[in-house]
């Protein structure tokens, strides 16, 4: 795979460099009261390589495997204290509120702030200024925390998202119909950690929680590709802002490490080229009627359809003399009538694939063409926005047209390789902005949806390049087993995070076996295989895990039996 | 690439319970405001998830959150419900740092209201529908 393998390269280059501070300690802190929640005694059968004998036990396996990964990939020496917590949150029988989390503090103006006047997330900021910030006779619990999450303790019971259920498997092999719950947390903690903007996504204010608004973090990063400024600078008003939230494809991240890892991570793009008298590369609309347009259907000469009827002969609202687009690709204006009448009457003309170009007049921007039911189109079509649809009729005739890939361009980033933040034009709150966009192929953590296709436990993609653009420190180095490294890099380029999921594995296999060294060595050194055999980790690496763990059990032994350590120890 | 997901979202900070601190001003007897937060569909007919659509997800958000008891408010915390009354946890230190609870209203909230084509309608606080439709038929 060309992440695994591009990551690999990168990763072994960046194994070298320095790390400025520890992996992070992030501690989930169970909030639930006995019984229920974390504590529910309900026997359950070990799943997925999670060893918990009660529902409880595996919900407290995961999200501390959740914590520990992100702890491994993520600098801080400053511990980040996370409540967990199962609530009865809002459901009906076929939808529901999953769950929560966030920073419960944000802190500005603290030492070493990277940029001044700007609120980061309590985790980040304690981690920039090497000390927690928020410790005072306020930080008494329950505020105690610097992230606060809550999980859906109703899911598939009656009332509740019926038929479904939480998946506490580790290995990312999800049950159709059930819900990782390793992804969601991993999903979750992001946001805590800072994967969040504060923008009013009414008004488009920046966050104003003393009387000013002020940028945050996250959202100073953010890019509007219409003004070509950041949201955070000085000529970017509420306004600009709110209209860039609200439009698809217009708010992108601006971050360095996010645009130079996005190139190892995102699919390839289709776009549509036009050559001759005009060379373009543009960014089309799909639609839902008619094949998929691919380099192989979709090519051909651009001839602009003619009906001799109506306002705008070029609509293909009418029947088009039969012929007179033969084996060409059809240019239609958009308007009138639907869009899939418009492609039956190229398809009848002897079309074999249509562009619609958007007018002046049409809505902006690229759009989805809906199936029109009492039409079927064979031919494939897609639509184009007003400028390129103009361009291309001010070229006509001696254009070609062709579906295919462009070095550079990605699917989820924009010309210039920023990726594109989720900004649809209805504000989903708690989702726009604060989100990759959901277009992003293949899909990321942090998007607005979770496929059953991410697999958190390996693979946290472009979600810790994004952190770095924080400013986080991001661990490249040889992720550690207690206090014995390895030589897996907790994390690489491209976002895999095979140390940390090493280092995860820890906690896991100590789970009932706290107090037999031993036991704990043999789950290790299992894992360690299993990893091994399925190519996760190579034979160097596996011995390496096999070794720190092998050190990490005799400092178990110590402390079990109480021993003096030699000095050497 | 989009099948089967489940649908996201982001808490900007807050949990849900409700406020047990003399500083924090809702009261017990408000709904809590509704915390953005994870969300799923699950497709009835044939077991799989889904996305929600953001009419679903408007729908949600408009279930009040359970009330919950004082132990659970004791037990959970609550963030501030607003602006205002994040000001009020602001702490500035003497070095120039200045630290402040998030408020649960960082984010605004989409409401679902049924329109009168009886389709569930979407508005954002103090805000005009101004939904651009993303799929189209013409």
């Amino acid at each position: 795979m060309k992440r695994r393998t591009l990551s690999l390269a990168l990763g072994s280059v960046l194994l070298l460099s320095t790390v400025a501070a520890n992996a992070a300690t992030i501690i989930p802190l169970n909030r639930d009261p006995a019984g229920s929640g974390l504590n529910d005694p309900t026997a359950a059968a070990p799943v997925g390589g999670n060893p918990g004998k009660t529902v409880g036990d595996q919900r407290r396996i995961v999200y501390q495997f959740a914590a520990d990964l992100w702890g491994a990939v993520l600098r801080s020496d400053v511990e980040v204290r996370v409540a967990a917590s199962f609530q009865s949150l809002p459901c009906t029988a076929t939808a529901g509120v999953l769950g929560a989390a966030g920073p419960w503090y944000v802190n500005r103006d603290f030492p070493n702030a990277p940029v001044a006047g700007t609120w980061y997330s309590a985790a980040l900021a304690n981690s920039l200024a090497g000390t927690n910030l928020n410790a005072g006779a306020d930080y008494v619990f329950p505020n105690d925390i610097d992230i606060s999450s809550a999980f859906n303790a109703d899911l598939g019971s009656p009332g509740c998202i019926e038929g479904s259920g939480w998946y506490y498997g580790l290995d990312g092999r999800t049950p159709e119909g059930q819900l990782n719950f390793l992804n969601v947390v991993a999903h979750e903690i992001g946001h805590g950690l800072g994967f969040l903007g504060f923008v009013d996504q009414g008004s488009g204010q920046l966050a104003n929680f003393d009387g000013t608004p002020r940028s945050d973090a996250y959202t100073r990063i953010a890019f509007d590709n219409v003004t070509g400024l950041r949201f955070g600078d000085a000529g970017m008003t509420d306004e600009t802002r709110a209209a860039a939230i609200r439009t698809p494809g217009r708010t992108v991240w601006d971050g360095t490490r996010v645009k130079q890892e996005a190139k190892l991570v995102l699919d390839e793009k289709l776009l549509l080229k036009i050559r001759g008298t005009v060379s373009a590369n543009n960014d089309y609309g799909t639609a839902s009627f008619g094949p998929a347009a691919t380099a192989a259907n979709f090519s051909g000469t651009i001839a602009l359809a003619n009906d001799g009827a109506g306002a705008d002969t070029a609509d293909a609202c009418e029947a088009l003399p039969a012929g007179s687009l033969s084996g060409r690709v059809a240019f239609i204006n958009r308007g009138t009538c639907s869009f899939e009448v418009k492609v039956v009457n190229a398809q009848n003309a002897g079309a074999v694939a249509a562009i619609i170009g958007n007018l002046a007049t049409s809505p902006p921007g690229l759009i989805a063409m809906s199936d029109d039911p009492t039409v079927v189109a064979d031919i494939p079509a897609l639509q184009i926005v007003a400028a390129d649809a103009d361009a291309i009729k001010a070229g006509l005739p001696g254009l070609t047209a062709s579906v295919g890939t462009v070095p550079g361009r990605f699917v989820g980033a924009d010309a210039t390789g920023r990726v594109q933040l989720f900004t649809p034009s209805v504000v989903q709150p708690g989702s726009t902005f604060s989100h990759f966009d959901a277009a992003l192929s293949p899909n990321a953590l942090m998007e607005p949806g979770l496929t059953p296709t991410l697999n958190a436990q390996f693979n946290l993609d472009l979600t810790p390049a994004l952190f770095k653009d924080t400013g986080w420190g991001v661990s490249r180095g040889g992720a550690k087993i207690g206090r014995w490294p390895t030589i897996v890099p907790a994390s690489q380029a491209g976002g895999l995070v095979i140390g940390a999921n090493v280092s995860a594995q820890r906690n896991v296999c100590l789970f009932g076996n706290a107090d037999q060294p031993l036991k704990y060595l043999k789950c290790m050194l299992s894992y360690s295989q299993t990893l091994r055999t399925q190519n996760v980790l190579t034979t160097r690496e596996s011995l390496s895990v096999n070794s720190a763990a092998l050190s990490d059990t005799i400092d178990l032994i110590y402390q079990q039996y109480n021993l003096p350590r030699p000095k050497n120890r | 690439m989009n099948h089967s997901k489940i649908t996201l979202s982001v808490a900007a900070g807050f949990c849900f319970a409700l406020s047990a601190q003399a500083q924090q001003p809702p009261s017990s007897d408000a709904p809590e405001p509704q915390a953005p937060a994870i969300k799923v569909a699950i497709d009835p007919a044939t077991g799989r998830i889904r996305n929600l659509t953001p009419e679903e997800s408007a729908a949600l958000s408009s279930i009040p959150a359970q009330k919950r008891s004082a132990a659970d408010a004791a037990r959970y915390g609550s963030a501030p419900a607003d602006n205002a009354a994040a000001a009020l946890t602001v702490r500035k230190a003497a070095n120039g740092s200045v630290s402040v609870r998030v408020p649960q209203s960082a984010m605004t909230q989409l409401n679902a209201r049924v329109g009168a084509d009886g389709r569930i309608v979407l508005s954002e606080s103090g805000h005009a529908d101004e939904a651009a439709p993303e799929e189209a038929m013409k």
